[in-house]
């Protein structure tokens, strides 16, 4: 009876944890904090690829990109619109819009800042050769670039200043216990 | 009390179904990690404090009679002993908080009361939830905000939660058992004179959580954006609320009941939180 059960139980912690490989996504940059000093900052995003217990082929992605900027506030990339999405920050409390993104790709500064509703304005977004980017765009050896297009009184770590910055090639690590990016801060 | 946003935030983290008792269970302990990862990492210093809300004690004492009903049932036999009080304590939890017993109302009356002690101390506070607390959680947000004595339109210095976050949460389940309608649909308070500011709701789900999808097996869920079951039930009630439910599709390398625990382990949950509350 005790062999059965553990012999069970063994089975079916084999059986779902099938053979998933899971990736970190990382790229790093420099931007200009609001203190007008250059900051490192990352995105980073996670990944499944790999067989599910019964036998399907799966590779998925995270929604949404994650950024740390040293010395800063991080702040999520989600998938806004139309389905997939494209990769933008939504507005938080008591963001105030600073710049605009012209037809030509330039971003310029606007002449009042101007106060944002929570969650229906824009204050970040990604694009893969100057077109908005969708997670799937993001592959490896992509040089992405991040728009800023806010700051936030409340806290001035909040947002790097407004502005277009490029970012290096997407690398992709395989994950086996620690999930944290790495330490981009002291990073050479 | 109104909050004071120099003060230390706090964060209550809400567990779900257990099999162990308040003592042993370490939610706390993983959002202090998460938090203090990602503001270290950024290198950037903040003053929190993480509790945990516990719930688990209260739930194993209103089953004590089934308990010993079962220990008494399976005398002489300890390994089908074992798994019929196991079982009874994981689906005596979701019976609760489905049934909305006594129980149910005795968890939420502490949760509310923990909130409050931050918010009358002029803390501002943010809830994570995970699994079956994110029912207990989303309650008693509600609840609040039905309360006349807080959230006093934009000014946020009136709120007593400053946003929700919500792991591997079965809420955007539709299940019926027997007549018993096992996650019923919340109705979501609205914020009055709110026309700024909404309330965040972060939506963090697994494709393979068991828990998210409904599907005993762990089969993935099909997706739009970032829209999972909970995105499709609650999406429009909290559009009309002064809300911003927003859904976060993520991996973690693991499937069926492991992808629903992983969530603790995720930095981005960290970050999240991070902005959340001072970004």
């Amino acid at each position: 009876m005790n062999i059965k059960l553990l012999t069970f139980i063994v089975g079916v912690s084999v059986f779902a944890a099938g053979c998933v490989t899971h990736y970190r996504y990382e790229s790093t940059g420099m931007v200009t904090s609001s203190s007008a000093t250059e900051s490192r900052a990352l995105i980073y995003w996670f990944a499944d690829e790999g067989g599910l217990w019964y036998d399907k082929d799966q590779a998925v992605l995270d929604s949404d990109v994650t950024m740390r900027v040293c010395g800063g506030l991080p702040k999520t990339f989600v998938p806004f619109g139309e389905d997939p999405g494209n990769l933008q920050i939504r507005s938080n409390s008591g963001d105030l819009q600073t710049v605009r993104i012209e037809a030509d790709g330039d971003v310029v500064p606007l002449p009042e800042p101007g106060r944002l509703r929570v969650g229906e304005g824009t204050c970040g977004q990604i694009e893969v050769s100057r077109k908005q980017a969708v997670i799937k765009d993001l592959i490896v050896s992509v040089e992405p670039e991040i728009i800023i297009l806010c700051k936030n009184n409340r806290d001035p770590a909040s947002y790097p200043r407004g502005g277009r910055y490029k970012f290096a090639a997407v690398t992709r690590t395989t994950i086996k216990d620690d999930r944290e990016p790495a330490d981009f801060c002291n990073a050479e | 009390m109104a909050v004071d946003f120099t003060k230390d935030a706090h964060i209550v983290a809400v567990h779900g179904v257990q099999v162990s008792e308040d003592a042993d269970i370490t939610s706390d302990d993983s959002i202090r990690k998460l938090l203090k990862n990602s503001l270290s990492k950024s290198h950037i210093d903040r003053n929190f404090e993480v509790a945990g809300f516990f719930y688990e004690d209260i739930n194993d004492e209103a089953q004590k009679y089934y308990q010993l009903l079962a220990s008494a049932i399976t005398k002489g036999n300890p390994l089908v002993g074992k798994g019929l009080k196991t079982f009874i304590d994981l689906s005596g939890d979701v019976v609760t908080a489905a049934k909305n017993t006594s129980t149910a109302k005795k968890i939420r009356n502490k949760l509310r009361k923990q909130i409050l002690d931050s918010y009358n101390n002029g803390h501002q506070l943010v809830v994570v939830s995970h699994s079956l607390g994110t029912i207990y959680a989303l309650d008693v947000v509600n609840d609040l905000i039905r309360d006349n004595n807080f959230f006093d339109g934009d000014d946020r210095t009136s709120w007593p939660v400053q946003g929700l976050i919500t792991m591997g949460s079965p809420l955007g389940l539709e299940i019926d058992i027997g007549g018993l309608r096992v996650f019923e649909k919340r109705s979501i308070a609205a914020i009055p004179d709110a026309d700024f500011e909404l309330m965040p709701w972060h939506n963090y789900f697994n494709r393979l959580d068991p828990v998210v999808s409904g599907n005993v097996l762990g089969k993935p869920i099909n997706l739009r954006g970032a829209k999972g079951p909970v995105e499709k039930r609650y999406g429009a009630d909290t559009r009309a609320s002064q809300w911003l439910l927003q859904g976060h599709a993520v991996t973690s390398g693991r499937q069926w009941i492991r992808a629903h625990t992983a969530y603790w382990r995720n930095p981005k949950i960290g970050d999240q939180l991070v902005t959340m509350l001072w970004g």
